[in-house]
């Protein structure tokens, strides 16, 4: 079942390192609604929403998180959805 | 600054050093010598350094340093980069860079090579600021081979290489290093994998690359005794397991073994590990491998559910996830040796069919070349391929006997890897014999690399399997596109007897078994490089068993004299 979720990420490294994490992105089977980042110093926060079936958002998650440059990253279901079941997109490796 | 940078890597141990010179990394090369105890190899192509560097890391476990220029040194690598990337190798390269204050203006040699290799390394980092270069070398180098290993890149502009810095930082860049080590295994997850091993009526072992980076094949094997589970490889796991071993049924995948084909196809529970379950190793993902409960061993959780949904998944360290599962298991588990005489009865009934095949061919049969030099290397001989028909054969008959002796381009597929990766691996263990088993068009494609052998002295064996074709192509062109030959038939150009002359290594041709056994012999026992060219027939070289693209591991395509086996198991 297909679903929107929401990525948020910490990033090092400048727009090279969202360029890596965009790299990655790319080859999600998803579809992307919004991404945003925000610049702080040594750092980035990205967020992103996207929509897919849970394995694919999965997928582009987990390869995210490998990335050194991704400092921290959460999933998230959007308002009123279950959280719980988000989190477990990153646990249930 | 690039004093420091090589002082650094000297405390590090990083002191073999591959590549080829050039305006952006001159100075990092002058400082070597300013600071001294570095070997620098002078390949002849950046991506021969890069795969010597991809080989070398594979057998010492820490990187070699690659250092090129800018612009066609940095995009020379690519090749070699990806390679690493995709069969995770622990590399680390340097490329240099144009002055910081000409980026972005296409000055001479820029290439925007953070941004061309970014999705093919496991880290790339430009340095801006001369405090960072230590940094960012210390941080790539030790990512290079922290948890899963993989290529590292550090760009360093050469305005930032000349600076001078009394900023000795000793830090690394802001990067959780802990991340990469693997979480201990969930007790629970654990539990349901030893439930399903027991309850299952043919469990197989699938051993990917990764169980020899874990040093894990005496649990794989402690678990195989116990169940009498036989166990396949991929591709990169002939690299894990002794395949002298009674229940090793070798590789399993398109060019697999049939009884490896046929031990994963029947399996109703598969414990697999260190392996991303590649379309190479199942031929396809639907429906049948559905239908089997796999439990799914990783150190990198973004494997699991990547290619296959695993009914159990756990990141762990292999050693110590399997470690948990032999001492939840009893003893002597669960005996039934049926399946495993089968597997066995068609591996005879395989041999059989090459042996009579072998009496049929003209010039030399594959496979008994291979047979021929597995009995005369030492057991411990590294083994390097270049990539086509000739690595299928070697996939299929050559026995690794000792985990860590099996170097091949298994992910991207990468013709032009033997002649470098050999040297490489001789570099990294001079005390052992290489051998590198080459396609003729994979050799032509880095045999300028061939230099090295006396310069440096790195005597290996080379072995051509000269069928004066792109076969493995030509194979698809028979089977799938109805025997139409396009661009695969090589002339008889060059003669290899000649190019090995012309590096000073002995160039033989052989007539016959007899004559090619004196001359491996002689190399061996002399620890002399030597060029075998060994002439096969392109009418006959086709690669027994197949499973075609998109087939499932049943429907192999097997030898003739195979027509009343199946590789479907009846109870
Ligand atoms: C760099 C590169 N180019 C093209 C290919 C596609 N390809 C795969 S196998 C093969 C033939 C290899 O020829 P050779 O090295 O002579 O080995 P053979 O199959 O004849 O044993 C080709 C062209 C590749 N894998 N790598
Ligand atoms: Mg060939």
């Amino acid at each position: 079942m297909e679903a929107r979720y929401r990525l948020w990420m910490r990033v090092f490294g400048g727009l090279d390192g969202v360029m890596r994490v965009v790299n990655i992105l790319r080859r999600g089977k998803v579809r992307y609604h919004e991404l945003r980042v925000k610049f702080d110093g040594a750092y980035a926060s990205m967020d992103v929403c996207l929509e897919g079936v849970s394995d694919e958002v999965r997928w582009v998650a987990a390869k995210v998180e490998r990335l050194p440059e991704v400092e921290e990253i959460r999933v998230e279901l959007p308002k009123g959805e279950d959280r719980e079941e988000a989190s477990l997109l990153l646990e249930a490796r | 600054m690039v004093d420091q940078v090589a002082k650094t890597l000297k405390e590090m141990g990083a002191v073999d050093v591959f590549g080829v010179t050039g305006g952006s990394i001159m100075a990092f090369y002058d400082a070597l010598d300013v600071v001294g105890g570095f070997n620098i190899y002078m390949f002849r192509h950046e991506q021969g350094a890069a795969h010597a560097a991809d080989a070398y890391g594979r057998v010492k476990g820490r990187p070699a340093v690659v250092a090129v220029t800018s612009g066609p040194g940095a995009t020379n690598i690519v090749t070699g980069v990806a390679n690493a990337y995709m069969d995770s190798s622990p590399t680390f390269f340097i490329t240099g860079q144009v002055p910081t204050s000409v980026f972005g203006r296409d000055a001479f040699q820029e290439t925007d090579i953070v941004g061309v290799i970014a999705p093919i390394t496991k880290f790339v980092y430009q340095v801006r600021r001369e405090e960072e270069a230590i940094p960012a070398v210390k941080t790539a180098y030790r990512l290079a081979y922290e948890g899963r290993p993989g290529p590292t890149v550090v760009d360093f502009p050469r305005d930032i290489q000349l600076k001078r810095c009394d900023c000795r930082s000793d830090g690394f860049l802001p990067v959780r290093f802990e991340k990469y080590r693997p979480p201990d295994p969930d007790p629970e997850a654990i539990d349901e994998a030893v439930r399903l091993l027991l309850s299952a009526r043919r469990p197989v072992i699938l051993v990917g690359g990764g169980v020899y980076w874990a040093r894990a094949w005496p649990e794989v094997i402690e678990i195989a005794e116990r169940l009498w589970a036989p166990i396949v490889t991929t591709l990169p796991g002939k690299n894990s397991v002794p395949a002298d071993h009674p229940l090793v049924m070798g590789p399993a995948g398109m060019h697999g073994r049939a009884e490896g084909d046929a031990a994963l196809a029947n399996a109703d529970v598969i414990l697999a590990v260190g392996t991303r379950f590649s379309d190479r190793t199942v031929g396809r993902f639907e429906p049948e491998l559905r239908e089997k409960k796999i439990i799914h061993i990783d150190i990198d959780p973004s494997e699991i559910g990547k290619n296959v949904k695993p009914a159990v998944g756990i990141v762990a360290d292999a050693k110590k996830a399997l470690r948990m599962i032999i001492e939840r298991m009893p003893k002597v588990a669960r005996r039934d040796t049926r399946f495993v005489e089968w597997l066995l009865y068609i591996r005879r009934r395989y041999e059989e069919a090459m042996e009579e095949l072998a009496k049929k061919i003209r010039l030399f049969a594959p496979w008994k070349v291979l047979k021929l030099l597995r009995r005369i290397v030492p057991r411990d001989t590294i083994t390097v391929t270049g990539v086509g028909s000739h690595q299928m054969w070697a996939e299929i008959h050559w026995d690794v006997y000792v985990p860590g002796t099996w170097i091949t381009s298994a992910g991207l597929g990468t013709m032009g890897f033997c002649v470098p990766a050999a040297i490489g691996a001789k570099i990294a263990a001079r005390d052992r014999t290489v051998l590198c088993i080459d396609g003729d068009g994979s050799f032509q494609m880095t045999m300028n690399n061939l230099a090295l052998v006396r310069d440096y002295n790195l005597p290996a064996i080379f072995v051509i399997f000269d069928n004066r074709a792109l076969m493995l192509v030509k194979q698809w062109q028979i089977f799938l596109y109805e025997r139409r030959i396009v661009a695969t038939h090589f002339t008889e150009r060059p003669d290899f007897v000649k190019v090995a002359e012309a590096y000073d290594i002995e160039g033989v041709r052989p007539a016959s078994y007899e004559e090619l056994e004196k001359w491996v012999r002689w190399a061996v026992r002399n620890n002399e490089p030597i060029v075998i060219d060994v002439a096969i027939d392109r009418e006959t070289d086709i690669v027994y068993p197949w499973v075609k693209p998109g087939e499932w591991l049943t429907n192999a395509l097997l030898p003739p004299g195979m027509e009343d086996v199946s590789l479907v198991y009846e109870e």
